[in-house]
């Protein structure tokens, strides 16, 4: 197996140790709560952990030790496991969002089962494509990217797998969780207070490992990729411990309140929101951009300059946007006032990462014409561009008046979501998945052309609809007649919005089966590798021989 | 100490803090004399040179 073939017995005996260690967690979460989802999930981990020992174990007593040569060698093994994990999530997350956009325009398909209803599944697909799909890409691509700017191995070999398999147990109970009916009520952050705290404990290691890596870089600098990285990491930690400080119930459910309270408990959740999308959604990825693009273009980032004033731009000016959720609210008008006018400035630093990225293909425009992976990137630029703008345009007060509450805001979230993150991400995997499983292209380049098409066209058809259904809400629900009565009942109003929802489905649908296909594409790109895996993991150092 | 007040000083010092520091940012990320080394930062990732030559 990957993860243990990379191990000392030392490392494996270790890695025995935590997973006996999560066992007992998971039994102690069983036995305390003794019924509901924290029973369920005490059960999830014991079958890991027992998984774990078992795979460890083995491996002490069948696997030889690894060569001592792979201190030599970069540590892909684990990055390689992220991608998988990314692969599964995205097609999982997005099947889910399209199965409720078809909900949206054909209620009556919806099973009789609680499990099933809309509620609980909704959170499924926006947990499951942007923790599970994104946060995967996100730790993936950071320890490649990392490893490669810094010339220097991971720090060391447990914690990139601890950080990873940790993730993603947090990611099954979150999805789990909510289809049993468990949520805190925060939207992106409807994990209980147990999963919560386990997600601490996964991202504090992290962000050590990301530390320690970096300061054993064999480079003077740190590009400028790992500064985006490490924003998202410490501000993602920041963001979720004081918006999920919470008092359990008792310790053996899963329920708890928040410490927060009325227009506080608002203001926590959306400044939260909001920067979930600024380092979440947005400096992670910038990360991924400011490296992929310049490595597939071949080209050097046009400015390196404005790369750091985008940074602090965007590290200064995001942290006070969220009030701009919270127009006509019981927030004080000052501090809505504030965050439109962080939203405005926004703008800057965003349109200077966007124009920097288009730049930077300026001479290597045919290569973007042929090359798909590449146009993915271009894509992902064009679109941050776009939904960054519109971002700043829908945070203005009289805009958000006629915006909020309407399909607008879920077409702008799907705007930066589909055609920026998860068009980065495709241009990620395209150029990883090949180098990482030791080929030289993906084993169906013309898949990658179809799939490039189907996300394009699945987007703009997303989008555009949800913006004519917005703006078709926003504007019925506004209007009078000369009494002063409302001309349209709200049920009209939905009326309206089918042929939007049908179209939406489409595109979801377009979008859905190419990630689909891209899935199947690195499938067949890592099967056909073979054995070969191994020899692909580079040296740290360049080798004239290759 | 009212609530205006502590307004006024927050309306008065915020935009001091926030463009004191990005004038900082500007200034250090411009300075003539970084450029060759930024440019060195910029290419250091390029297929070529070390970080990524092994591949």
């Amino acid at each position: 197996m990957a993860m243990t073939s990379t191990l000392t017995s030392t490392e494996r005996q270790i890695g025995m140790a935590l997973s006996i260690l999560l066992v007992c967690l998971g039994l102690v979460m069983a036995g305390v709560a003794k019924q509901g989802p924290m029973m369920v999930h005490g059960g999830m981990a014991v079958a890991l952990g027992l998984v774990l020992v078992f795979v460890l174990g083995g491996a002490l007593y069948d696997q030889p030790e690894p060569s001592p040569e792979r201190l030599t060698q970069y540590d892909d093994a684990p990055i390689r496991f992220g991608i998988v994990m990314t692969l599964i999530w995205a097609v999982a997350g997005m099947a889910a969002g399209v199965w409720l956009a078809a909900l949206m325009y054909w209620p009556e398909a919806t099973p009789p089962w609680p499990a099933t209803s809309y509620g609980r599944l909704r959170p499924v697909h926006t947990s499951g494509v942007i923790f599970g799909f994104g946060g995967n890409a996100l730790i993936a691509t950071s320890l490649y990217v990392l490893q490669r700017t810094s010339r220097a191995r991971l720090a060391d070999a447990l914690s990139p797998w601890f950080v990873l398999i940790g993730f993603n147990l947090f990611c099954v109970w979150a999805a789990t969780g909510y289809v049993m009916g468990q949520t805190q009520s925060k939207e992106y952050a409807e994990p209980e207070w147990y999963a919560d705290l386990w997600l601490v404990l996964v991202w504090v290691t992290y962000f050590a490992l990301y530390i320690r890596t970096l300061a054993r870089r064999a480079e003077p600098h740190i590009y400028v990729a790992n500064w985006y990285y490490m924003a998202f990491i410490l501000v993602v930690a920041m963001l979720h411990i004081v918006n999920n400080l919470a008092i359990p119930v008792t310790w053996g459910a899963g329920e708890s309140f928040t410490i927060w309270s009325g227009v506080q408990d608002a203001m926590i959740q959306w400044w939260y929101g909001h920067n979930a999308v600024a380092f979440f959604l947005t400096a992670g990825f910038l990360g991924m951009l400011y490296y992929f693009l310049p490595v597939r273009a071949e080209r050097p980032i046009w400015s390196y300059r404005l790369s750091i004033l985008s940074f602090w731009g965007i590290v200064f000016f995001y942290m006070w946007a969220g009030s701009h959720h919270l127009h006509y609210t019981a927030l004080p008008y000052w501090v809505q006032t504030l965050g439109m006018t962080f939203s405005v400035m926004l703008l800057v630093p965003s349109w200077a990462s966007a124009g920097n990225a288009i730049a930077t293909l300026n001479g290597a425009w045919h290569k973007v014409r042929d090359d798909a992976t590449l146009r993915f990137m271009f894509v992902a630029a064009v679109f941050y561009g776009l939904s960054t703008f519109e971002g700043s345009f829908l945070a203005i007060r009289p805009v958000n008046s006629l915006s909020h509450y309407t399909d607008w805001t879920v077409g702008h979230v799907h705007s930066g979501t589909l055609g920026w993150v998860a068009m980065i991400v495709f241009g990620a995997i395209y150029s990883l998945v090949p180098k990482l499983w030791g080929r030289e292209d993906m084993a169906w380049p013309r898949a990658v052309e179809w799939h490039f098409w189907l996300a394009v066209t699945g987007t703009l058809i997303y989008v555009v609809s949800l913006w004519n259904a917005g703006i078709t809400q926003g504007l019925m629900w506004r209007a009078y007649d000369e009494g002063g009565a409302l001309s349209y009942s709200f049920i009209e109003s939905v009326e309206a919005m089918l042929p939007y929802y049908a179209a939406r489905t489409l595109g979801g649908g377009l979008f859905l089966a190419g990630a689909l296909l891209c899935a199947l594409n690195c499938r067949a790109t890592m099967c056909a590798a073979g054995d070969r895996v191994d020899v692909s993991d580079r040296p740290l150092v360049a080798q004239p021989a290759e | 100490m009212s609530h205006e007040t502590l307004v006024l000083i927050a309306r008065i010092l915020g935009p001091l803090w926030m463009g004191g520091f990005m004038l900082v940012v500007l200034i250090r990320a411009y300075n003539p004399r970084r450029r060759a080394e930024q440019e060195r930062i910029a290419r250091s990732i390029l297929p070529g040179n070390d970080g990524e030559a092994g591949e």
